[in-house]
């Protein structure tokens, strides 16, 4: 061993000892063989040796070890920065001073831990994401001084933004302990049973414009769905469909980080979930909306209903209470009622007269609901608020018919989840389901009743 | 009064509404008699003769001050503003606060307490966990992390503003400090008043209740702030186990972590009678908190249901007849 240098200050010491650092090259090799990255690395590492036979016998690994400018557990990094950011002396030290310069006031160190899922993130730092893409994660903040680095204030902004954007509630360790303990012994924070949901309350034409709009609240998890029926044209491949569309849009308002385009990741997670739970396959067999009375003329004209979710507030199972709230919008839907003049030839587009005061009620008996399951410790729980979600390992959202038949299930969350499990989980769902499909069934009447009271 | 039944959005029946309808327009009516309340736009009488200065919450309209804020007006000499009942917490000198860590900077935590910017803890102005008084030194700064980390919760006490305009704080008594094992709740600032006590250990169901004048409710299992009280209770136990094998030690320490389901069931009923108070908008004093509690015991109220319909409505009638017996006995 060389003497002891802090790390922060190795890249600029030429004393950091040269076998120190090629051992931690090869410890890495060692480490991570057999990892396809490390072994396409090595080989076009072993084509350069080849080039230049001369040169020492761990110069194989792309960085010379005459210029050690990194910790050892910063050193290696299998990924394709290093490949296609020719790793020269002045990037590698860009790149250190990119990973001092990215926490401002503590540096973690990179650690060689292997996660077992990628964490999904979207592109804020690149590097940061296509690190943790690969498995790497920051260590345990070091206790070392706080960074030398100067950085200026706006580059600050940037960085501390990035790194708070996509953060969880922070709880704090006794915080969450109790979570998990409450989730353990049957008693929630909010004095709720593991498979019992908040109260729901739900408001049907909330939004004149619409054809049919619901509001749904969870606690202070609130969603809006309004529904809009446009006269479209059916796929050529299913000419006997109309179509539908879902999109959810999580508002700023709901929580800081759907700010600009913090939601985005979130919004197409939830419309991609809600359109595997609610419009079966891609052929449309098994949807919860029946897509053939949406059919005005086969293959000329159809509906086109356009369902949009905007997330208000936001504590936890958004995706339980959207789908709700779709359900409501859809019954509280009225389709125009139409009546066709076919044109003479069969090739033209017929004429549609839409009435403005006939409307027919959309038939939603066959529209699931959504019961997510989340998994927290040992146990699994039903409608988990946000500082429940945030000590989650997984979810499976399973949609259930009033039949008791799973239409659409999705897993969420990193960690595997035993088949038993899973089943287990799934004949819970279906009686949590039944219960819920009830309920929502007798808001619905209430709603509709006091709206008529109005 | 239709808007704020919508706000509570309950289920409720129809002698339900009709009950907490006219319990809350009690309320209102002994309200509206006691101070002066004020919403936007109402004028603020004032006497045009002696000159007044116009702060914050008022404008002048046609001759007249306008209130521009829903709040309570206030007069301190010549001046006259409204003080807003839906705004921030806005600290005084000597409040018992609860926070969250976001930050350590050098020899300072940074807190989040709901006031315009981050209070400032600083290494200095906070007894260190060995208790001894003396200059704080580079390793303990080092070491910060080990008495407070980011995202913990923790109490303590406005110190001041400095120069800078920037709020500190200090905790240099054993009962401020880290929180654990219960939950933090967020309630409007205005909801709690500044009192003599604002750490309350109920003794009758264990739970320690910290009611930060920040709006910040800490409700969690009762933890002995004494410290040499601590000590002798660790040595007991440590003398006790000697005994025993290295099993039962760790049992021993697995339990220690873990919150007794029946102390839990208490958390969790305190907590839900804040929650509820809060909803209703009445001020949380641990007289009504744990009456509240009483309450929903009494009546064997199951803990999730203290939030359900039926309870609101007893809660309001409580409240109205507290009220109606205070202003009784003042007359």
């Amino acid at each position: 061993m060389g003497r002891r240098i802090p790390w922060w200050r190795r890249w600029s010491a030429r004393e950091a000892s040269g076998p120190v650092e090629q051992r931690a090259a090869l410890d890495f090799l060692e480490w991570h063989r057999g990892d396809p990255t490390v072994e396409r690395l090595k080989s076009s590492g072993k084509d350069k040796v080849s080039q230049k036979p001369a040169r020492k016998p761990s110069s194989f690994f792309p960085f010379s070890s005459s210029w050690p400018p990194l910790h050892s557990s910063l050193l290696p990094c299998p990924d394709e920065v290093f490949t296609f950011l020719a790793p020269t002396r002045h990037t590698l030290r860009s790149l250190t001073l990119w990973f001092l310069a990215a926490q401002p006031s503590a540096a973690p160190t990179y650690s060689r831990q292997r996660v077992a899922p990628p964490l999904p993130r979207s592109g804020h730092c690149g590097l940061d994401s296509s690190l943790r893409r690969l498995g790497w994660r920051p260590a345990a903040y070091c206790s070392s001084p706080p960074s030398r680095l100067r950085i200026s204030l706006s580059h600050r902004r940037a960085l501390v933004g990035s790194a708070t954007g996509k953060r969880m509630v922070g709880l704090s360790e006794g915080e969450k302990r109790f979570i998990r303990g409450g989730i353990a012994q049957d008693l929630r924070t909010d004095g709720r049973q593991r498979l019992r949901y908040r109260p729901i309350s739900v408001e049907t034409g909330v939004i004149p414009q619409a054809n049919g709009s619901a509001r749904v609240r969870l606690g202070a998890t609130d969603v809006i769905v309004s529904i809009k029926a446009e006269l479209g044209k059916p796929h050529p491949l299913q000419p006997d469909k109309g179509k539908v569309a879902i999109f959810i849009d999580c508002s700023p308002t709901a929580a800081p980080m759907f700010e600009g385009r913090g939601g985005e990741e979130l919004s197409t997670e939830l419309s991609f979930a809600l359109q595997r739970c609610l419009l079966g396959g891609r052929s449309g067999a098994g949807a919860g909306i029946d897509l053939s009375s949406l059919v005005i003329v086969e293959g000329k004209v159809c509906w086109d209903l356009y369902i949009d979710g905007l997330v208000v507030g936001s504590d936890g199972n958004l995706l339980d209470a959207l789908a709700a709230a779709i359900k409501v919008a859809l019954s509280n839907t009225g389709i125009p009622k139409v009546t066709v003049n076919l044109g003479a030839s069969p090739n033209d587009q017929p004429d549609v007269d839409v009435s403005d005061e006939e409307f027919l009620q959309f038939d939603t008996s066959g529209v699931p609901v959504v019961v997510t399951l989340t998994k927290v410790s040992r146990h699994y729980i039903v409608d988990a608020t946000s500082e429940e979600e945030s000590q989650m390992s997984s979810a499976v959202s399973i949609s259930v018919n009033r039949h008791g038949h799973i239409c659409g299930l999705t897993k969420r969350g990193g960690a595997g989840l035993d088949p038993s499990v899973i089943l287990d989980m799934i004949s819970v769902a279906k009686h949590v389901g039944e219960q819920l499909m009830s309920l929502l069934d007798s808001e619905i009447a209430a709603a509709e009743a006091s709206a008529e009271d109005q | 009064m239709t808007t704020m039944l919508r706000e509570l959005r309950l289920s409720l029946n129809q002698t339900q509404r009709v009950r907490l309808q006219s319990a809350l327009q009690r309320l209102q009516d002994m309200a509206s008699l006691a101070s002066a309340v004020t919403v936007v736009a109402d004028t603020i009488p004032v006497n045009h003769e002696d000159s007044i200065l116009k702060g914050h919450g008022t404008s002048d309209l046609n001759g007249e001050v306008v209130a521009t804020l829903c709040g309570v007006v206030e007069r301190v000499n010549k001046l006259v503003y409204v003080r807003a009942q839906r705004a921030r917490y806005k600290p005084e000198v000597g409040d018992i606060i609860v926070g969250r860590v976001i930050e350590i900077a050098p020899k300072r935590w940074r807190l989040e307490i709901n006031f315009s910017q981050d209070a400032v803890l600083m290494l200095s102005s906070m007894n260190l966990p060995d208790g001894i008084q003396r200059r704080r030194t580079a390793v303990d700064e080092l070491n910060m992390r080990s008495i407070f980390e980011e995202n913990d919760v923790i109490c303590a006490e406005v110190r001041g503003f400095q120069h800078d305009g920037s709020l500190h704080l200090q905790a240099r008594s054993q009962k401020y400090g880290k929180l654990e094992r219960g939950m933090l709740l967020t309630v409007p600032a205005y909801l709690v008043k500044r009192r003599k006590q604002h750490f309350h250990h109920l003794e009758n169901y264990g739970v320690d209740l910290i009611l930060g004048c920040n709006g910040f409710i800490w409700v969690g299992e009762h933890v002995n702030s004494n410290g040499e009280n601590d000590m002798m209770v660790d040595q007991e136990n440590r003398e006790g186990l000697v005994n025993k094998s290295e099993v039962g030690q760790a049992t021993y320490e697995v339990q220690e972590q873990i919150t007794p389901l029946e102390i839990r069931k208490h958390v969790c009923r305190v907590a839900n009678s804040v929650r509820l108070l809060c909803a209703l908008g009445f001020s949380l004093t641990v007289e009504v908190i744990v009456d509240t509690v009483e309450a929903s015991i009494s009546s064997n109220t199951d803990i999730k249901d203290i939030l359900a319909a039926e309870f609101y409505v007893q809660t309001a009638e409580r409240e109205v007849q507290r009220r109606v017996s205070l202003t009784r006995r003042k007359g």
